[in-house]
């Protein structure tokens, strides 16, 4: 059936760009928006300044190459995670130096040593890193609190609780929620038979979804733990973005922009709300932290400015040099700050108006 | 269109047939290609390279249950980092571990979209001892597994093992795997060339790299080259597998010299006359004559040989089986100045065999549909290789199509133009039954 595809849209104004040496394997913001971090597939991070995209310094911080990058919730420190089986914490100083606080070893084992994922408490007390079928809690300054061991093999992904201290790891055979204050818990299992590659707890903590490398979502609904599928992507649907009221969820994996609605009712037996923009899967969703703009970018490089989550067209556009890597909105109250990396590598900065 | 896609060249073999030795030619001989390195076997030999990934194999079964579902939970993951790496290598090789089952590895190139974007498989290549391969074959499903789907097999260390033996297990591997080529190697030096660009799971390529393809099945299995005196010669046998055996003894005409492959095409027609019955102390006349040796106990029989020259001996089953020996008018023994191991119809009760077909004629799309939907869902599990070139009714390009286990990919090929339509197929599989699948295919032609 022909559709009726928005045309001659406005481009978003490119406040900066920057090649860099190759793609990013990862991308964030610090907490309080004055820095950018990317950080290239073979390991070296570029801090970039959140107000102009200038770049203010780059390092090598992984040898082997870089895997994961992730900033404290309120400290200017930044982890990352490599090939090489250490994390590494690094603190930003006023000046934008950088330097190397803490180096933590966590494995040798070379068949194990890639550490794929971090991720802070959201109280910013421990630092989540996952490698291999481990996870390990890491403090401040370096210790190790203690590790499990998820039974599934490697890690695929891992989400805390927000606000909490509940960490939920995915992987092939379900999720495993820890209680990481209480470490002699039994930890809580969701069990799916099937790969799961990424998770994302709601906002209000209700509902937990994995994407699967079945081509399909799997939530459950908390604490009761009653689940349901949805399937039908024409890919994998890694990507999932919860509405800042946890009533829709956003998911990638298709062309299609798909939103579940999660209110009383939903989403069992109702068919999602789609938005046709992309022409190609969606493998990037980024909303503000204002809860109003959000973003999305496609494999083929194009990446669309929606003013609220539920428009059914974009407001602006813009054009990459490949497929889009991550994006990411600026912390900042009410900013309008876009940051988007290319598989090409190129690192822009955008502003959410009319060029 | 160029495939802008990464190759993936697959690595299997037992612990010890030699796939660290080859991996290490791969790296250090000159190809101009930049190759990085998945290993899921480390420590037998140190790899010194750059781009060397360590993993563990990782099998993700998926939710519906369906073993052809199965995939490699570390290659999509690890494939996946590398893909934003790509402009730092121009090539893949994973090595797998001795007892890898390489189905979930090909699976993986089939069912996951982010894969089959950015990578293809090349080929997978096994590795085998030719030492102790027969004695591997005979308990590990593993190593069966790994014959079965191998587009090349690299018969190593062959400089261990007599020509006999060779050539019988080059004829037992090409019963389990007629899709493969079969390359013989010591310290696995097979040439990189072939190694590095296979095409196995190319459609486009179907043809030329299906040897199978290109040798007949005969009625026999081995035949022997032999310079005699004139004389009579004798044939001693023991008993073999089964009471009696085909044979033809012919003479060889110097003038037009032919190859035994060549021979071979000429007699083997005559193997479908009416058998001569010959048993102990019986005389075999030199000619194209079909002859059935009774073999029910050991035997001895004369061998005309009018003249001396170059005579050719065919036999159903191998020299070793029934302990074939031939001897002069001095009871010398005579050794073959030249022998080949043919491709015959079955050779050994292997639970793994590939199955061949070739016939005229045009399919019907929808009966062959419905009966290869049944076939790949019951007995799926049991196939781990198809491929073929099909003349589809009211098509008149080729239809290319290739299938590991439940999964099944095909493409129109190039147009049939002058040629005669026809169907041109090999199954790899357990416990296949060849009469079944041919008349199950017939039942398709249109």
């Amino acid at each position: 059936m022909p559709q009726l595809i928005a045309k001659g849209l406005p481009n978003a104004r490119l406040l900066s760009q920057m090649v860099l040496s190759e793609s990013s394997a990862d991308m964030g913001w610090s907490s309080c928006g004055s820095w950018l971090a990317a950080v290239t597939t073979s390991g070296v991070v570029h801090l970039v300044d959140g107000e102009t995209g200038a770049q203010h310094t780059e390092w090598l911080a992984h040898e082997n190459g870089a895997l994961a990058l992730c900033w404290h919730p309120r400290l200017p420190l930044l982890a990352s995670s490599g090939q090489d089986g250490h994390v590494r914490l690094w603190h930003v100083a006023p000046d934008h130096s950088c330097a190397l606080l803490i180096d933590i070893p966590l494995t040798e084992d070379p068949a194990n040593n890639w550490i794929e994922h971090l991720s802070w408490r959201p109280d910013g007390a421990q630092l989540a890193a996952a490698c291999g079928k481990k996870i390990h809690l890491l403090t401040l300054d370096g210790t190790r609190e203690g590790e499990y061991t998820f039974p599934g093999g490697t890690v695929g992904a891992l989400c805390w609780r927000p606000k909490g201290a509940q960490l939920a790891a995915a992987g092939y055979g379900g999720i495993k929620v820890y209680n990481v204050l209480d470490r002699n818990s039994r930890p809580q299992a969701l069990k799916w038979k099937g790969s799961l590659l990424s998770l994302n707890w709601s906002p209000d903590a209700q509902v937990i979804a994995a994407g699967c490398q079945d081509n399909s979502v799997h939530f459950w609904r908390l604490p009761k733990l009653s689940d349901a599928m949805m399937s039908g992507f024409p890919y994998k649907p890694v990507q999932l973005s919860w509405s800042k009221n946890s009533r829709w969820l956003l998911t990638g994996g298709s062309s299609q922009l798909i939103l579940w609605s999660f209110d009383k009712k939903g989403p069992e037996g109702k068919p999602p709300v789609t938005v046709d923009f992309h022409q190609e899967a969606i493998c990037a969703i980024d909303i503000a932290n204002s809860g109003q703009m959000l973003a999305t970018g496609c494999r083929a490089g194009k990446i669309a400015f929606w003013n609220q989550v539920g428009d059914s067209t974009p407001a602006l556009e813009a054009q990459l040099d490949s497929r889009v890597e991550q994006l990411a909105w600026s912390p900042r109250k009410n900013a309008k700050r876009l940051a988007s990396t290319s598989r090409h590598g190129t690192l822009s900065f955008w502003e959410a108006i009319a060029a | 269109m160029p495939d802008h896609r990464i190759p993936v060249t697959v690595l299997t073999g037992f612990l010890g047939s030699g796939k660290t030795t080859l991996l290490n030619r791969i790296l250090t001989e000159k190809h101009g290609q930049r190759i990085a390195v998945i290993e899921n076997e480390f420590g037998e030999i140190g790899i010194d390279h750059e781009l060397v990934i360590n993993a563990d194999e990782e099998i993700f079964e998926m939710n519906n249950g369906c073993i052809c579902c199965t995939v490699r939970g570390d290659l999509i993951r690890i494939l996946g980092n590398l893909a934003r790496r790509r402009d730092k290598f121009d090539r893949i090789v994973l090595e797998t571990t001795g007892m890898a089952d390489p189905g979930p590895v090909a699976q993986t190139f089939f069912v996951d979209d982010d894969i089959k974007d950015e990578f293809y498989l090349d080929g997978i290549i096994t590795l085998v001892d030719a030492g102790h391969v027969n004695q591997h074959l005979d308990d590990s499903d593993e190593v069966m597994a790994q014959i079965a789907f191998a587009d090349m097999i690299v018969l190593n260390k062959t400089d261990l093992v007599d020509q006999k033996a060779l050539s019988s297990l080059q004829a037992r591997l090409r019963d389990m795997n007629k899709l493969a080529q079969i390359i013989l190697a010591n310290m696995a030096n097979a040439p990189l060339d072939k190694v590095l660009d296979i095409g196995g799971f190319d459609l486009g390529r179907a043809l030329e790299t299906n040897p199978a393809f290109l040798e007949p099945e005969y009625p026999f299995e081995w035949g022997g080259l032999f310079n005699l005196k004139a004389g009579e010669h004798t044939l001693a046998l023991d008993t073999g597998p089964d009471p009696d055996m085909s044979a033809l003894w012919t003479r060889v005409d110097e003038a037009r010299p032919t190859s035994l492959t060549g021979l071979a095409e000429k007699v083997f027609r005559h193997f479908a006359q009416p058998a001569h019955m010959a048993g102990n102390g019986d005389l075999i006349t030199a000619g194209d004559i079909h002859w059935k040796l009774q073999l029910a106990t050991a035997s001895t029989l004369h061998l005309q040989v009018p003249a001396d020259g170059m005579y050719a001996l065919f036999t159903q089953h191998t020299p070793e089986e029934f302990d074939t020996r031939l001897y002069d008018v001095n009871e010398h023994v005579c050794e073959p100045v030249d022998e080949h191991f043919f491709n015959a119809g079955h050779i050994h009760d292997d639970a793994v065999s590939s199955v061949a077909f070739e016939f005229e004629g045009s399919l019907d799309p929808e009966k062959f549909d419905a009966w290869l939907s049944v076939l790949l869902r019951t007995d799926g599990a049991d196939l781990f290789r198809m491929k073929g070139i099909l003349a589809i009714k009211g098509d008149d390009r080729r239809m290319v199509f290739q299938g590991v286990h439940m999964l099944f990919d095909n493409i129109p090929g190039a147009l049939w133009g002058d040629e005669v339509p026809g169907n041109r197929l090999v199954f790899i599989g357990r416990n296949l039954n060849r009469d079944y699948l041919e008349g199950a295919l017939k039942q398709c032609l249109s």
